[in-house]
Order: structure tokens, then sequence, then C-alpha cells
């Protein structure tokens, strides 16, 4: 009876939520992918949707100690993974990025995300230092994060690691940083960001140059930023239509079932699908918030914002960049984009969040 | 979320406000999304929806055919076949583009470079077609069809060209097309022509440019992002240009420019009885398919710096002294002026003496008793010179002038030179000189300032033939659409009587018969049976210095030579064909230029006869 009981207490509105947008990302993957060789797509990522759903149950399920208690362990596992990556993986693309299993592929670096949330909120949560930190006091936490960013920086997979940056810094800010560490961090992130850029690829300096101005070279680089934003406009308020959209039935939109998805979303369903679907991310990240609530350690606090925190940047970043606002760095949006590593991290962040209202019944 | 548990907000200071600026954050984020969807979708739609249609409609260009021209029994002398060029897009192109190029090369036959040189800068814009390999022929088409799917990258593109299939033959006349130059566009000649069209540059083709360059049409499609057509929206069909038949008989013109051989210079046959052009050939000629291609620009250069002038139209621009076929105008001056009497017998002693300077004849032992028939039969300078004396220069300008000689003939050929028939007027005006007598003499035997076309002395020889009756020689007989409406036909007229005296024709045309008849005759050489030719021989003077007199022509370095020239029409009785033609530095014209004109004449009869057979009672021949 009470197992029964604790079936019913899940939360149905955050799963709801979470399963029209995966609906919407299946819905529009098949506009996106058309009659082709991609055309197996939308059926793929439903299967993937399927493995989300576990992946969502094992967040949910997992108990809480023990969850906080193997953070340090996963982050490990996910970290041999990628070393073992950067050693024998294979190449693809000249991209090596993901782990092959039975039939499948799997990204780690996708995984990295919620692993390492849980680590560094496993770390702050045990350390005995008092917040406002001092540079020397979150030595051990930037230790963490470079561990998974210089491997998947070498993959060389920019965007991620760069992200992986990024979602770190809530978890920092929440605990609190002494004004003078702020300031020294940015003066050598300032310094450094030079000293990056000349050590990228080319294709990657192409992309920035680009961003800066799409139209320099309208066929070339800035080509995907150009006709993402042309798929965009023309939708107008209502959108082409569902299947109809001219930019991306006749493939003028890049990467348009990944990275470029919300182009196609823009296209066919205008500034209304935009709405709903913009909507319903925020929604969703607030709702996630609201289980700061049930949250009683600092661990549990950390993991909801950073979860929440990933979520949100990942979503704004992915749509800002196909808009022309952000460079492109290949994100993916979560829930719409085709890929099954993207989706099954979100559900199984999802799931740890609402793992913390699991034991108040 | 403001209630947050008590240990919670113990263990991290501030967490409230954190959350609540992180809050803010994110809805900030999303608004500011928004925002810009707002202006992307709702103010900016009209603009992204052209961008989008201008995406995906193109215009495929559908080029016109060019018009077809034929000679005047129908063979095709220039035709509009296709041309198949090999293109890649980039982005359709597999992991190692410069290795496909190579593979397709070596596919073709041909060398890469080429293809790698107009690769080059691709990256830029993978989704632009490239031209890498022009006009594959039909083995090369076969070739890349059958290995087509290992390519997905490769397309033909197919667009029409100009193709001369007598080549050099008749090049001058036909010209050549090449794409429409900047100038060109903003002259507006070529009435709705655009960048990138082929046009006539030359010859025919350029003066006929407007009806035989045709409209292009245009197909409007839906393309997808490689370019890869999907629908047709709309479609204009391209109206194709008008076919123009010309009067030139090619085997004709084919004959006269075997005859003329590896010589320079031009020959003319011209239709007595119409004015039509039946052959008019210019030697060194050139290919005009040359330009039909991407021509290089070092082999326009070498075209263009060759001493010899391929490009010349020597027949309706080149000046030449008319030399002794000038005879005639001096003949008819003097008989319509009455300053000879046609038996007055002159003494030819192989000079004449006038004023301090002695007027040589050809002949070194001179004629003897010469009157105006043996005059003109024998060719003697020392009869003409005193011909020339007694008429003044005024008045040989005068009758050379109705003739048709020193004026343009009125060919529909551009730029045709009026060459030069001297006066006194002239000479004080141009030179600021006045006119000295002994250069009368000169002029009277066409040397001197006198300078002609070939066109012009075929043209005079053929008024003679008419008698009197002036005709404007041309080579465009008709043009008609494909539909077959005529957009332009030319029918023989006559422009201008001459105003001759009849029994001067019979004495002139009867004497220029000798010379091909009688046994004293400078073209004797030359005669045909069954087809009595009057003619006059000519041999121009190069100027040349004294070193040189008196050698024999073969003696003498080429460049310093004679011109040879024959002008005659034939048959006697009833004239159908008129011909000149001019060797350049061949010598004397009984030798050089009277047998070019004698195997035209014969190839003449075995394509159309002799005018016997037609008209047998007409036919009288004068003896």
């Amino acid at each position: 009876m009470r197992r029964h009981l604790k079936w019913l207490n899940v939360d149905w509105v955050m799963l709801g939520t979470a399963m029209i947008l995966s609906f919407v990302g299946i819905l529009v993957i098949r506009s996106a992918a058309g009659s082709g060789g991609m055309s197996v797509y939308p059926m793929r990522q439903a299967y993937w949707l399927a493995v989300a759903l576990a992946a969502y149950a094992l967040g949910y399920f997992i108990d809480r100690r023990h969850l906080r208690r193997s953070a340090y362990v996963l982050y490990a596992l996910v970290l041999i993974t990628l070393l073992l990556l950067a050693v024998v993986g294979r190449v693809q693309g000249g991209v090596q990025r993901w782990v092959h299993l039975g039939g499948m592929t799997f990204q780690p670096s996708e995984l990295a995300k919620v692993t390492l949330i849980l680590c560094l909120a496993r770390y702050f949560h045990k350390t005995k230092a008092r917040p406002p930190y001092g540079l020397a006091e979150i030595i051990v936490p930037l230790i963490l994060v470079a561990g998974y960013v210089i491997p998947i920086a070498l993959q060389p997979d920019l965007g991620t690691a760069m992200f992986l940056v990024l979602i770190s810094i809530p978890l920092f800010l929440m605990m609190g940083l002494q004004r003078s560490t702020v300031i020294s961090i940015s003066i050598l992130a300032a310094l450094g960001a030079p000293l990056m850029f000349m050590s990228l690829k080319d294709y990657q300096r192409q992309r920035i140059l680009s961003f800066l101005n799409p139209e320099r070279d309208p066929l070339g680089t800035g080509y995907h930023v150009v006709q993402s934003k042309i798929a965009i406009g023309s939708g107008g308020v209502f959108g082409k239509g569902y299947l109809q959209g001219t930019q991306s039935q006749l493939q003028f939109i890049p990467e348009q079932h990944t990275d470029f998805v919300f182009s196609v979303l823009a296209e066919e369903f205008g500034f209304v699908g935009v709405l709903v679907v913009l909507g319903l991310l925020l929604f969703l990240c607030l709702w996630m918030l609201g289980y700061l609530e049930a949250t009683r350690t600092r661990f549990a606090t950390l993991t909801v914002v950073g979860i929440t925190c990933a979520m949100a940047m990942q979503s704004v970043i992915n749509i800002a960049m196909v808009t022309g606002i952000l460079p492109v760095v290949g994100l993916p949006l979560p829930f719409i984009s085709y890929g099954g590593s993207s989706l099954v991290t979100t559900f199984l962040g999802l799931g740890v969040i609402a793992g913390y209202r699991r034991r108040r019944t | 979320m403001s209630r947050l548990p008590r240990s919670s907000k113990e263990s991290i200071p501030g967490i409230e406000g954190k959350i609540a600026m992180a809050i803010l954050f994110i809805v900030l984020a999303f608004v500011v999304l928004l925002v810009h969807f707002w202006n992307l979708q709702v103010l900016n739609r009209a603009r992204y929806q052209r961008l989008a249609d201008n995406n995906r409609i193109r215009l495929v260009d559908m080029p016109a055919t060019r018009g077809i021209i034929t000679d005047r029994n129908g063979i095709i002398i220039a035709d509009s076949s296709p041309q198949f060029d090999l293109a890649v897009i980039p982005e359709d192109m597999g992991e190692d583009r410069k290795q496909e190029i190579e593979d397709l090369a070596a596919l073709l036959g041909r060398g890469p470079e080429g293809g790698l040189e107009r690769f080059k800068g691709a990256d830029r814009g993978p989704y632009r077609t490239i031209r890498v390999f022009d006009n594959l022929d039909q083995r090369e088409v076969a070739l890349f069809e059958t290995a087509r799917d290992s390519y997905p990258g490769a397309t033909l593109l197919v667009t029409p060209r100009r193709f001369y299939p007598f080549s050099i033959t008749a090049s001058h006349l036909l010209g050549y097309v090449g794409e429409i130059s900047n100038s060109q566009l903003a002259s507006g000649t070529f009435v709705n022509a655009r960048k990138g069209d082929l046009v006539g540059k030359f010859g025919l083709e350029k003066v006929f440019d407007n009806h035989l360059r045709g409209q292009d049409g245009g197909r409007q499609v839906e393309v997808d992002a490689r370019g890869r057509e999907i629908n047709i929206l709309g479609i204009t069909e391209p109206v194709p240009g008008a076919n123009m038949t010309l009067t030139i008989d090619i085997r004709l013109q084919k004959d006269l420019e075997d005859a003329l051989g590896e010589e320079f210079g031009a020959g003319v046959l011209l239709d007595v009885k119409t004015g039509e052009v039946l052959a008019m050939v210019n030697r060194p000629g050139f290919d005009p398919n040359e330009f039909s291609l991407r021509l290089r620009p070092d082999r326009w250069q070498e075209i263009l710096k060759d001493p010899s002038h391929p490009l010349q139209s020597r027949a309706i621009r080149g000046l030449y002294p008319p030399g002794s076929t000038f005879k005639v105008v001096t003949a008819i001056a003097s008989l319509m002026e009455g300053t000879m009497d046609p038996e007055e017998e002159l003494f030819c002693s192989g000079g004449y003496r006038y004023g301090r300077r002695t007027y040589r004849d050809w002949k070194p032992g001179g004629h003897g008793k010469v009157n105006l028939r043996k005059a003109i039969v024998e060719s003697c300078d020392v009869y003409f010179y005193q011909s020339g004396e007694r008429l003044g220069i005024d008045a040989i300008a005068k009758w050379a002038y109705e003739l048709g000689l020193g004026r343009v003939t009125g060919i529909d050929l551009p730029g045709e030179n009026g060459g030069l028939m001297p006066t006194m007027e002239w000479k004080k005006r141009v030179k600021g000189e006045v006119w000295f007598p002994g250069e009368t003499l000169s002029a009277a035997i066409g040397q001197g300032y006198v300078l002609i076309t070939p066109v012009q002395l075929a043209n005079a020889y053929a008024n003679i033939a008419r008698r009197g009756d002036v005709m404007e020689p041309f080579l465009v007989k008709r043009i008609d659409t494909v539909n077959g409406v005529e957009l332009y036909r030319r029918d023989p007229s006559v422009v201008r009587e001459m105003d001759i005296d009849p029994e001067v024709f019979d004495r002139i045309i009867e004497a220029l018969g000798g010379v091909v008849s009688d046994d004293q005759g400078t073209a004797r050489g030359s005669r045909i049976e069954d087809f009595p030719m009057a003619g006059k021989t000519g041999t121009a003077q190069v100027v040349r210095l004294e070193e040189w007199q008196g050698k024999e022509e073969d003696e003498i370095p080429r460049e310093l030579r004679d011109h040879g020239l024959f002008a005659a029409f034939a048959p006697l009785g009833n004239p159908l064909v008129a011909a000149a033609v001019v060797v350049e530095h061949g010598g004397h014209g009984s030798s050089s230029a009277a047998p070019v004109v004698a195997r035209l004449f014969r190839k003449y009869i075995e394509f159309y006869g002799t005018g016997n057979e037609a008209e047998p009672g007409t036919a009288e021949v004068v003896q």
C-alpha cells in the first residue's frame, strides 16, 4: 500500500512538462529529419526517451545518502571514461566524444554535467571552511572542474568544456566568494581569452569571427547563422505550418535536427510556438527551484540549484546561438534536440531533483 | 521558496537572496530571448520571408539558341551546338576534394592543373557551382556519365555554343561571337542583351546580332540548399534566334580559298545579274571556333600581333593600287570625253618621255603601233600615259567614280573601306601641294595615289558587265524566324545607272574579251572553252628601291614583289559572274591572279553551267 502511494507521489507536473517538451522535440525532429536517410531519427529519439525515463527513475529512487556518498565515485568513473576516450576513443569526424556500447553510442561529456554538479555539491557539503571563500579555499573544487574541462577541451569539444565551467559558477556563487577572488579570477579570464583564441583550431576561430559578423561571408562560415535567422524570421507569428517550413524542408538550416532544431520549430510554429516552448522551459526551471523548499542539506540545495541552472543556461545558450546572439558552440537544446545522451542526462537530473520530495511522504 | 528549512539556511549564508538573484537572471534571460524572437518573427517577418523566398526560388537561365547561318544552297555554315562543361558543387563532394578533381581529370584523360586552378578558393563558397573542365567532347561526356554515381558533387552544365563546321572558310564574312563586353553593354546597340550573353563581335555575326541572338528565357525553380531543383514554379521559353541565309556558295568559297592557297590576298566572286556575293575570301584567315570557346588572352595577343593580320578583311578593307586593271577606266574616260579616237594609233617604243622623266612601259621593247583595242589587250602603258595626259586627273577621277572605284560599294559588311581616287582638289586639301601633271600619268595606269579594294574592283567589272547598271554587292539574302516569319529580305536592285554610251561598252567589252581570247592577250593562259571571258590583268607596283629595277620577279625578295591582280566577267554575251582577285606579292597578274579566277569560273560552270544551256537564244558570243 505504501509502495503504491509512493508511485502516486510522483511529481506529475514536472514529469508531464518534461514529457510534453520531449514529444514536441520528437515532432520537430521528424520535420527536420525529412524522408531521407535521417527519417529513423524521430523513432530513435522515442526509444531514447524510454531510456531517459529509466534514468529519471534511477535519479528518483536512489537513496539521498547513497547519492551524496557516491558523488566522488561517479565523478571518477566519468573522468576515467573521458581519459580512456582521449587515449583509445574511436575517431568520429576528427572528434573523440562517443562511447560505443553494443549498438548504442553515448557521450560521457553529457553525463559529466550531472556528475560535476554532484561532486562539487559534495565537496562544499563537507568543507570546513566558512564562506565567503578566498582563492586558496576553492583550489580543490577548481581542480575538480579542470579535471573534466581539460580532457573534454582536448577532444576537442570546446563548447561543452566551456559549458562545464559555466555551470559550476552558480555553485561557487551560492557558497559565496570574496570580492577580491571574483576580481582576480575575472582578470585571469580576461588575460587568458586571447591566449585561448590563439590556441583554437582554425574552424573554431572561423566560427567566432563569423559570429562577430555573420554576413561577412554568407555562403561560408556565417552561412549557418544567417540561414537560421532567415528560417526563424520567415516563420512569423503563426509559423509556416508543420512540415511546411521551406528553410528546413529544403535543408537550408545546418544541423537542423540537433543544435539548430529550435530554428525548425520557430519556422514551422512561429512566435506562438516559440512562446509556448520557452514558457514551458521557464516554468520547468522555476518549478525545479521550488524543490529548494524540500532540501535540508547543503548537498541537496546545491544539487537542485546546480542542475536547474545548468538546464536554464543550456536552454538559453542554445536558443541565443540559433538566433545569432551567441557564437555557434554546439550545445544541444534540452528535451528538443536529437541525441540520446543529452535526453538521458536531462531526465537523470530531473529525477535527482524529484527525489528530494519522495522521502517526505 | 522563501521559507527554506532551517538547516539549509544556516549552512549557506544569504541563500535566499542568492536564489532570488538566480531566478531573476533566468527570467530575464528568457525575456530577452522572447523580445529577440518578437523582433525577428513579428517586426522583421517580411524581410526574412523575402530572404527565404530568395533562398529557395532561383531563376535559371535558359539561353536562346543562336540563329543558324546557311549558304545559298541551305548548307549550314554556322551552327548552334550544345557545349558540355563539367562543374562541381564543393558541398556535395567527398572528403578529399582535390583528389576528386584529379580523379575526374584522369577519368576524362585531361591534366588536372586547369581544374584545380579553377577550384581554388572553393572553400569560401561551398554551395556555389564551379566549372572545372570546359567543353567535353562526346567521348568525355560518355565517360563521365558511366562514372557519374561515384561523383555526387559533379554535374554537367549544358550551354549552346556557336560552331562553324567549315572552320576557317568564310571566317571573315561570318565573324565570330564572344561574351558581351561592358562597353558593348553600355552602348545599347545590342538590344536586350544581358551580362554574360554571347554576342556577335565581328562580321555578319555582329551586323545582324539582334536578329541572330534571340531572346533568353528562364525557369523559376524551387531549389534545396544544395541547389537541386525541387519544383518548377514558372517558365519563360527562350525565343531562338532567326536563321540567316547568305548569298555565298560554300563550295565556291572553299574552292576560291584553296585556289589562293598559302598566298596572302583576297578574291571576290559576284553574281552579275543580282549583285549577290557568291564567294569572298581573305587570306590568311582564322578559325572562328577558337573564339567561341574561352579564348586565352595569350592566344588573343598572338592573333592580334600576327604580322599577316589574319583578322583583316582584305576584300573590303585591303587597299591596293589597281595597276593595269584600272586602264579600263582611262579607256572609258577617253571615249566619253572624246579625247581619244579609238582607231587612232600611237607609237610605243617601250617608254614615254614626259617632262624630264621617261615613263617606262612594262614591255622593254615596246608595243609598236597601238590603238585602243590593242592597248587594252596587250596592256600598253605608253598608250594610257598619253590618254591620261590628254584627260587630266579630274576627268579620270570622275569616270573612276562613275564606275564605282574610289568609293564604297555599300556591301552589307561592317568597315568597308572606300579606297582613294585622287583629284587636284584632294591633293591640295590633304597633301597641301599642287597636282603634278606627271602624277596623272601614273594614275592613268592605276599606280600612284590610286587605291581600291578587291570588292570595288569586282563590282566595277560587274557594272561594266551589266552595261551601266550599278548594283550593291550583298551577302545576306534573307533572315527568317524559326517559325518562318520573314524578318529581312534583300532583292536585287539597280541603285544607279552609269552615264556611259552603249557603243563605248561594246568597244570596251570586246577589247576585254581580247585580253583572254587573243593570242597576244595578257590573260591568254586562262582561257576557258565555252565560257568566253572578259578581263584585265594588273600588276601593282610595290614601292621599292632602284637596285631592284629591271630585275625578274623571282630575283626580288617576296615582300618587295608586285601584287598580281585580275578582274573579269563571263561569259561575254550574257555575263553571269564577275570576279576580282588580288595576290599580294604574287608578281604578274597574268601568272598569279588570272589562273585563280579561271579555276573559280570552271568550278562555277561545274555547278551552274555556262548559261548557254539555259538561254541558248540570247547567248551571243562577240569575238
